[in-house]
């Protein structure tokens, strides 16, 4: 589901640019930090770094 | 103009390549290979702003500015997904996730093509230089092609949503659509 989020979010930012709508840009980054969060946390394989 | 409609088809290009894989191989996308696609939609913003402030008939520097910057935030995310995948990958003997499309895996073509929108986004910026408050007109072309575009997300949304069922979110390593357990 959190993907299908991200995804119409990003419908939505298309649909605020076409209107020429202010939100467009805010909209824009919103969805990329939450996109770049989910990518941080990402679970998908328990990753251990060391450096 | 020219460039910007050349760089959406491009994605548009990318992302159903994407598509028209996962439905001829069966082959699901993973958490990581979702997250891709959805940068290569961000990376798409981008051109697509140009292209929609150029309806009102003139095209500022500022409005160039602001989508490539659009394009290269969201390419970086992009290159950040699929350089996690490669590296999830890299050591010898591992096979890599799902079948490999012209000698390379789908999220190797996926940092290919974040670079490339990099580096586009950054030969349209230096054009800003030449730009003089462009006289563009409204060719149907930008509506046909934030069509297809849209068109592309809500494919992609329905596939994800058929995929994850009811979960937030999708298994590390899907093997069938859950909405249909």
């Amino acid at each position: 589901m959190i993907y299908a989020i991200f995804m119409a979010s990003v419908l939505l930012t298309l649909v605020a640019g076409w209107r020429r709508h202010a939100s467009e840009v805010p909209l824009f980054i919103l969805t990329i930090v939450l996109v770049a969060a989910h990518l941080a946390a990402d679970k998908t394989t328990a990753l251990t770094l060391s450096f | 103009m020219l460039a910007a409609t050349a760089n959406v088809w491009m994605l548009i290009r990318v992302l159903a390549a994407a598509f028209a894989v996962q439905l001829n191989t069966g082959e699901l996308p993973c958490p990581l290979c979702v997250m891709q696609r959805i940068a290569l939609m961000m990376c798409a913003l981008g051109p697509l702003h140009i292209l929609m402030r150029s309806r009102a008939g003139s095209l500022a520097a500022q409005d160039v500015a602001v989508g490539c910057g659009i394009a290269i935030v969201a390419a970086l995310v992009g290159a950040a997904a699929s350089s996690r995948q490669v590296l999830l990958h890299i050591l010898p003997g591992d096979q890599g996730y799902g079948s490999a499309e012209l000698g390379l895996h789908l999220y190797t073509w996926s940092l290919i093509a974040c670079a490339c929108q990099i580096a586009a986004s950054a030969i349209m910026l230096l054009d800003v230089a030449w730009l003089r408050t462009e006289r563009t007109g409204y060719p149907p072309a930008v509506k046909f092609t934030v069509f297809a575009f849209a068109l592309l997300v809500i494919a992609n949304l329905l596939s994800v949503v058929a995929e994850a069922g009811w979960y937030w979110d999708l298994p590390a390593d899907p093997v069938k659509y859950l909405i249909f357990k």
